[in-house]
């Protein structure tokens, strides 16, 4: 390809005829090019012909050339009009020895007349280079010889004034011509002088010739170069080198002095000169904003009509807009939209500073570089969104996987256990916390199912492997807000607090969470606690056992008479050891709730039974205040039995009826009502005694809280009354609230409920514990 | 005049059960631990034993198990008095034989009556 651009190259460029005419001889590129040299050559003595030159300066500019015909004896027999300017002639005739007194060296001069060559001369201050061909002729031969100017630029490149004597057959550009041609051509020659026949007709062929010849140049300079654009375009991806390196393709072979490549910026509809060539400095990267917007002037018309235009002077057509101090001042000009498909990418111009440089035939083959250039440009737009687009896309998924890889630490890193399953119920995350916990490696765990694992904790974590089962199976089934939070005991003797939970994204399941912790030492610390109250209360109660005694033997009378003051002394002692008894039998009670020492004896219970009991129970307490109060009980006669523990539910009721005795004046009224409600039996506890404001009923079943109330504060009473009773009845898997306006009088109403006994459910058991029930 | 043997390691106490009893027309053998106590009911005999559980020596519980494992002692009915008020050392207290098990701090006139209610049925 290279090869082949040179001597293109050189057939455009390079307008020295003996160079056509070896390139012509060595057949390399234009057979067709034969007759018309023929027909040069046979017009020798027809002087008009050569003079009028028509032929040789379509393929030789004349600015470029300068040639002549000497015959052996060293006569000029014509010499073109290039010559007399080029040697400053004035006129005279051209004779070898004045032209050989102008330029230097003259010997090298007379050599290239004599025999075939290439040299350079000084002519004046220039820098010119000599070629010669010789053609046979009658029985000896002339001697072409033609000159060009050299400009600065090929002088630095071609090698020095040393080799002025140099053979055409050095250079790779001119071959050695084929001598059966040559011989053909000093034929040729020789008849011409012998006939001297004017040939009229070949006038007609010539000029089909001419046309031909130019056409097939045309259409190869055109194959040519689109190829060498299209190399240049695909050969590489750094997008703006490619665009420079076109330009100066298409400028070449286009023969102009500047030109450049507008592009619009995605976006802004901003001209930017992304190449240009000829101009003093290539554009930046990202190319140079253009003075003119994508409507004004010559670009404006191209890019307005998506048509390729060629003007000869540009100062003499109204599209141009000439731009304010500019060194370079250009005539012609040639350009092209650059479009793809019906989008306008940009603008191909190219300039040359004198009139009438470019040719129509030049439009064709811009408008072409221009689509090859408009592929190239979408190209690379694509390949840069495309490649902006991956860029988001890595650092979103690099953003995405610092972010797990984050999280995952994280979760790794915690100190509670985590265990993920997915939603098929493999285990997918199982941290370091989870490993010495259950005493399971990851690698054991990691991917297999949840299914493996029921039986390995332990009996107790079943439930827990149940839910996450369940919750698998049926996805829809839960709550969202529903958790798993459970003591789990395992098998090796510790404790887990174990938090389960699904995972949801919009009602889809993802699959579970659990988070664990060994609160082993925290359920000894408990343990500790219990066993430190109970044993506090066991020591708090010998030296009640003394005290009580005693007081209760001296009240007796049985160790002598007592004054009345005495009595009243030792009656204040007696109530106040009372009061310590409950309090130490309510701390151990509490403590044991709390530690789950209590297992309840559930059997369906009536009721009624139950109440009648406990206020019997209440009746005999020692009344120590003169206090009347009436007693409703309703409870329907059909009420379903409940389930419970009797002794604890008697204790709950006992706890319940006390309250309302003691936080009620004299003259008060209690009701007892129980109803059942769907799976429930409620019963209600009311009084018409102070009452519990409001602000104060969140705290009642805390632990040691009391109401600020004058009549509290006179009652005997712990605190731990309700804390017990509310913890019993969460235990019997009841619920306890308070319904109270605080206003003194208008009392409260406690409400409880037990669970219905459901017979069903217990029928095998039943007879048994209700059998015992009676027999008690 | 019935005899009822009394085990218990606290002094005041011993002699607060010792004055109701005597109050209440018994005849009391008082010993302040599991040890003594078992030896004075085989040499007593008497017609009811109140034992508190936790003693130096020998526990309560072991007293009445050994008590309830010999021919001559095992009609004796026993009675614990005891601070421990659990319902596993209730029941344990239970479990080893004994008729009633009463809680401390208790009052003179009561555990008075729960005996002799006690020995009256004995009777019958």
């Amino acid at each position: 390809m290279l090869v082949a651009g040179k001597m293109f190259d050189t057939m455009i460029d390079v307008s020295s005829l003996s160079l056509s005419i070896t390139l012509i001889l060595s057949g390399l590129i234009f057979c067709s090019l034969l007759p018309q040299l023929l027909t040069l050559v046979r017009r020798v003595r027809q002087k008009d012909i050569f003079g009028g030159n028509s032929l040789l300066k379509l393929h030789l500019p004349n600015h470029y050339e300068a040639y002549f015909l000497v015959e052996s004896g060293g006569r000029i027999i014509y010499s073109n009009p290039m010559v007399k300017e080029m040697f400053g002639l004035n006129g005279k005739k051209a004779n070898l020895e004045f032209l050989a007194s102008t330029i230097q060296p003259s010997e090298s001069f007379f050599a290239l007349c004599s025999q075939e060559g290439k040299a350079r001369f000084n002519l004046g201050k220039r820098l010119i280079e000599g070629k010669s061909y010789l053609i046979p002729h009658d029985s000896t031969e002339a001697m072409l010889v033609s000159f060009r100017k050299i400009e600065l630029r090929d002088y630095n490149q071609q090698s020095p004034m040393g080799s002025h004597s140099e053979k055409f057959t050095s250079g790779k550009i001119l071959d050695t011509p084929d001598p059966e041609q040559v011989n053909l051509f000093g034929v040729d020659l020789q008849n011409v002088y012998k006939n001297n026949e004017p040939m009229l007709s070949t006038r007609e062929l010539e000029k089909r010739v001419q046309q031909r010849t130019h056409q097939l140049q045309m259409e190869h300079q055109r194959t040519e170069t689109l190829l060498r654009i299209m190399t240049e375009l695909s050969s590489s991806l750094d997008f703006e080198r490619i665009l420079q390196s076109t330009l100066e393709v298409i400028n070449d072979v286009i023969g102009a002095s500047h030109a450049t490549c507008m592009v619009l910026q995605p976006g802004n509809n901003k001209l930017r000169h992304l190449a240009t060539v000829g101009y003093s400095n290539p554009p930046p990267p990202g190319g140079m904003p253009s003075a003119l917007n994508m409507k004004q002037g010559l670009v404006g018309w191209i890019m307005s009509n998506r048509q390729a235009v060629l003007i000869d002077d540009v100062l003499e057509d109204e599209r141009w807009i000439q731009l304010p101090n500019t060194w370079y001042h250009h005539r012609s000009a040639i350009g092209a939209p650059i479009i793809i498909g019906d989008q306008l990418l940009g603008v191909l111009l190219l300039y040359y500073p004198e009139v009438g440089h470019f040719s129509e035939e030049q439009l064709d083959l811009i408008q072409a570089a221009a689509n090859q250039m408009a592929i190239a440009i979408k190209n690379a737009q694509l390949f840069h969104l495309t490649r902006e687009q991956k860029d988001e896309l890595s650092s979103l998924l690099r953003d995405q996987r610092v972010e797990t890889s984050r999280s995952r630490s994280i979760l790794e890193a915690i100190a509670d256990g985590v265990l993920v399953t997915d939603q098929r119920g493999e285990i997918t995350l199982f941290n370091h916390s989870a490993e010495s916990m259950l005493e399971l490696k990851r690698a054991e765990v990691i991917g297999r199912s949840i299914d493996h694992f029921s039986g390995l904790f332990g009996g107790f974590a079943s439930a827990w492997m149940d839910t996450i089962k369940t919750w698998m199976d049926e996805p829809i089934s839960f709550n969202p807000l529903n958790t798993f939070s459970e003591q789990v005991s395992l098998d090796n003797g510790s404790v887990l607090s174990v938090h389960l939970a699904p995972v949801m994204n919009n009602d889809e399941f993802y699959g579970t969470v659990s988070v664990f912790r060994d609160i082993s030492h925290l359920v000894e610390v408990d343990r500790l606690k219990s066993e430190f109250v109970a044993t506090v209360s066991h020591e708090l109660r010998t030296p009640m056992t003394s005290i009580k005694g005693y007081v209760d033997i001296l009240l007796m009378g049985v160790a002598g008479d007592l004054t009345e003051q005495q009595l009243r002394f030792l009656s204040v002692v007696q109530d106040n050891t009372q009061r310590l008894t409950i309090l130490v039998n309510d701390l151990l009670d509490l403590s044991r709730i709390e530690a789950g020492q209590i297992n309840l004896t559930l059997q369906p219970l009536d009721l009624h039974d139950l109440v009648e009991e406990v206020m019997g129970e209440i009746e005999s307490l020692p009344v120590t205040d003169d206090k009347s109060m009436r007693l409703t009980v309703n409870i329907p006669i059909d009420l379903p039995r409940i389930t419970g523990d009797p002794e604890r539910v008697r204790q709950i009721l006992v706890n319940l009826l006390v309250n309302a005795y003691n936080y009620t004046q004299s003259e008060g009224q209690i009701k007892i009502q129980a109803t059942s409600v769907g799976e429930e039996i409620q019963v209600d506890i009311q009084d018409n005694g102070i009452g519990i404001p409001p602000k104060e009923q969140n705290h009642i079943f805390d632990r040691f809280y009391r109401g600020d109330n004058n009549l509290v504060i006179a009652t005997a009473g712990t605190g731990l009354g309700l804390s017990i009773v509310n913890k019993l009845i969460n235990m019997h898997n009841g619920r306890i609230w308070v319904q109270s306006s605080g206003i003194q009088g208008e009392g409260s109403i406690f409400s409880f409920t037990l669970p219905i006994y459901d017979f069903s459910q217990h029928a095998l058991t039943m007879s048994e514990d209700y059998a015992e029930n009676l027999n008690r | 005049m019935r005899k009822i043997l009394i085990a218990e390691d606290e002094r005041d106490i011993l002699d607060l059960i010792m004055f109701t009893l005597q109050f209440g027309g018994y005849d009391v053998v008082p010993t302040s631990n599991g040890v003594d106590a078992l030896d004075m009911v085989h040499k007593e005999q008497p017609d009811l034993i109140l034992l508190d559980v936790r003693m130096p020596r020998m526990s309560g519980y072991e007293v009445c198990k050994q008590i309830k494992a010999k021919d001559d002692t095992r009609d004796i009915p026993v009675v614990f008095l005891s601070a421990k008020g659990q319902e596993a050392e209730v029941t344990t207290g239970y479990e080893m034989g004994a008729v009633d098990y009463i809680l401390k701090p208790f009052a003179p006139d009561q555990l008075l009556e729960r005996l002799d209610n006690i020995l009256s049925n004995q009777e019958v």
